[in-house]
């Protein structure tokens, strides 16, 4: 038997205002998991689907020509360039069909392509699948091709096709969207000198695009951030009062006790545990409740191969030390009340 | 300490409300080892100040306090003192209430070098001597008045202290129940020569003492 004994005890006792005062630190842990999680593992993906995507350069139609597609001297042009090798191009078409528009990408990296039914050549998404009610064997008719369908992918953020990229060319008329090159020396300067040379399009560099995105993300967390920390603050000034309220309600139990011998420093100390428990068990349950909403919404968002990334062990552990940290400092006004105590004065309290 | 002495009070003052309440007004007081001493008074008379001020509960203002050995005037943490030295019984046993009568016994242990085991040995043979050991996993809200007073006599007796301090320790029990609770203590100071110092405002209880010491105003009566 020992103060920590105690303190768990009056968690214990007031249980309903113990569960109260951790809801908070529950709700709070929770948002921070979920939307950090989300917003870690969405970057994490975004990072490495740019890395290896992207080329040293991405030359494509520039915004003030309003097209989207470059004609075949501009790709001779680009191809014909000395500081560039390794072309990899990629054509973008869109067709409505029953009123809803379609994308149509030129792949030429199947691999990329999650194919969970049939086989390469025409896939179209399960979006496509649901919407249209296609499946394998169904004809889809583009600018004036008929395509069959070879196989379904798993995507459904957006209605596409994946069609060969020859075959995207042929069908755009021999134009393409955008192309990928590496490059003989700095690509920033060979940007420079592909807009010079060549009319109408634009360059941007592979890490022009990463810091972007990753600006973008870095945003994006730091605001998710900002949100989430707000609902755990809440949190911990509901410790800070439950505390306060503790302290006032035991302050004849804390005059015994200093009367029977505990020193100043315990009377903090066990103030300080009963407030830090509050907030492990507060965080722990707000992070397992944080991790069940991201496996919720990863299958719902069909990002199952990203959920790992989603629960870093460092935003875990962040939290729930966070919580509790949070939490035991949210006990220093408390406790140092507690250790203020007169004892004469406690004993003599209703 | 001199003569045997265990308290040595002199010109003890102690004020309240900023000055103008004089509680104790220049008390000189001995009790010698082993003594049993009653200190008797009406309310506000500064008996219980006087009882606080002996267990490091409350400080001086002036004048000196030496009890056990230990200068209490000298402004430092008395913790220690309180939990090997003093055995306080309050008149409201002040026992804790979300703890079992078992860990009201053990609680004051802690931190004096006992281990677990020991002190749970010691806690129940303490709860046999006051005759409860069989309600040892209760809670106080579950004993009589009488059984919690005793609870409070076995949590007094946790460090083997060689003072007893106690505040009207039968004030809020029936005559049957204090009776019981006058004889364990008397028992206690007789058989293992504890000073017992008691406050209270009861003549008869009183007149168990060795001596009765009566205070007026936060003054001795001579």
């Amino acid at each position: 038997m020992d103060l920590y004994k105690l303190a768990f005890n009056n968690i214990r006792r007031r249980k309903m205002r113990s569960a109260l005062t951790m809801l908070g630190i529950i709700i709070g842990a929770a948002t921070l998991m979920v939307l950090l999680g989300v917003t870690a593992g969405t970057t994490t993906a975004i990072k490495d689907e740019t890395n290896s995507y992207m080329y040293d350069l991405a030359i494509s139609p520039a915004s003030t020509t309003g097209t989207l597609l470059m004609d075949t001297e501009t790709v001779s042009k680009i191809r014909n360039m000395p500081q560039l090798y390794d072309f990899r191009e990629v054509t973008l078409l869109s067709e409505e069909i029953n009123g809803t528009r379609i994308f149509f990408e030129g792949t030429n990296n199947w691999k990329d392509v999650k194919i969970i039914n049939g086989t390469q050549d025409v896939v179209i998404n399960q979006a496509v699948a649901d919407k249209f009610g296609y499946s394998i064997g169904s004809k889809i008719k583009v600018k004036d091709q008929e395509l069959t369908v070879t196989g379904i992918s798993k995507e459904v953020t957006a209605l596409y096709v994946h069609i060969n990229q020859d075959q995207a060319k042929q069908i755009a008329g021999n134009r393409v969207g955008a192309i990928y090159a590496q490059t003989n020396g700095d690509p920033k300067v060979v940007a420079d000198e592909v807009e010079k040379q060549v009319t109408g399009v634009s360059a941007v560099t592979k890490s022009d695009k990463v810091e972007e995105v990753q600006e973008m993300t870095n945003q994006a967390l730091l605001f998710m951030g900002i949100i989430a920390s707000m609902a755990l603050l809440v949190g911990i000034i509901s410790v800070i009062n439950t505390m306060l309220i503790s302290v006032m309600e035991r302050t004849r139990e804390l005059g015994v006790l200093k009367a029977i011998g505990f020193t100043n420093w315990e009377i903090k100390g066990s103030i300080l545990f009963e407030s830090g428990i509050l907030g492990f068990i507060g965080g722990l349950i707000g992070v397992t409740l944080g991790v069940i909403g991201i496996i919720g919404i990863a299958n719902a968002l069909n990002l199952e191969d990203y959920m790992a990334g989603m629960m870093p062990v460092w935003l875990v552990l962040g939290i729930i030390g966070g919580a509790t940290i949070l939490s035991i400092l949210a006990g220093l006004y408390p406790s140092m009340k507690a250790s203020k105590l007169e004892v004469v004065e406690a004993l003599r309290n209703d | 300490m001199n003569n045997g002495n265990v308290v040595e009070i002199k010109n003890l003052i102690k004020r309240y409300d900023n000055g103008r309440i004089k509680a104790i007004n220049g008390i000189d007081l001995e009790i010698k080892e082993g003594e049993f001493v009653s200190i008797i008074g009406p309310s506000g008379s500064g008996k219980s100040t006087l009882l606080n001020m002996i267990g490091a509960l409350d400080t001086a203002d002036e004048g000196s306090i030496h009890v056990a050995g230990n200068d209490l005037t000298l402004k430092k943490d008395l913790s220690d003192f309180r939990s090997q030295k003093i055995g306080f019984i309050f008149q409201l046993h002040n026992l804790i209430p979300n703890l079992s009568v078992l860990e009201n016994v053990t609680i004051p242990m802690y931190g004096n070098g006992y281990k677990s085991k020991q002190m749970t040995e010691r806690a129940l043979k303490l709860l046999e001597y006051v005759k409860l050991q069989d309600k040892s996993a209760r809670k106080p809200t579950e004993l009589s008045g009488g059984e919690r007073q005793r609870v409070a006599i076995a949590r007094a007796l946790a460090n083997s202290p060689s003072i007893i301090l106690a505040d009207e320790p039968t004030g809020s029990l029936d005559s049957k129940n204090g009776h019981m609770i006058l004889q364990r203590l008397k028992e206690l100071h007789e058989q293992e020569n504890v000073t017992l110092i008691m406050v209270t405002h009861d003549l008869k209880v009183a007149s168990m003492a060795d001596r009765t010491i009566e205070v007026l105003d936060g003054e001795i009566q001579t």
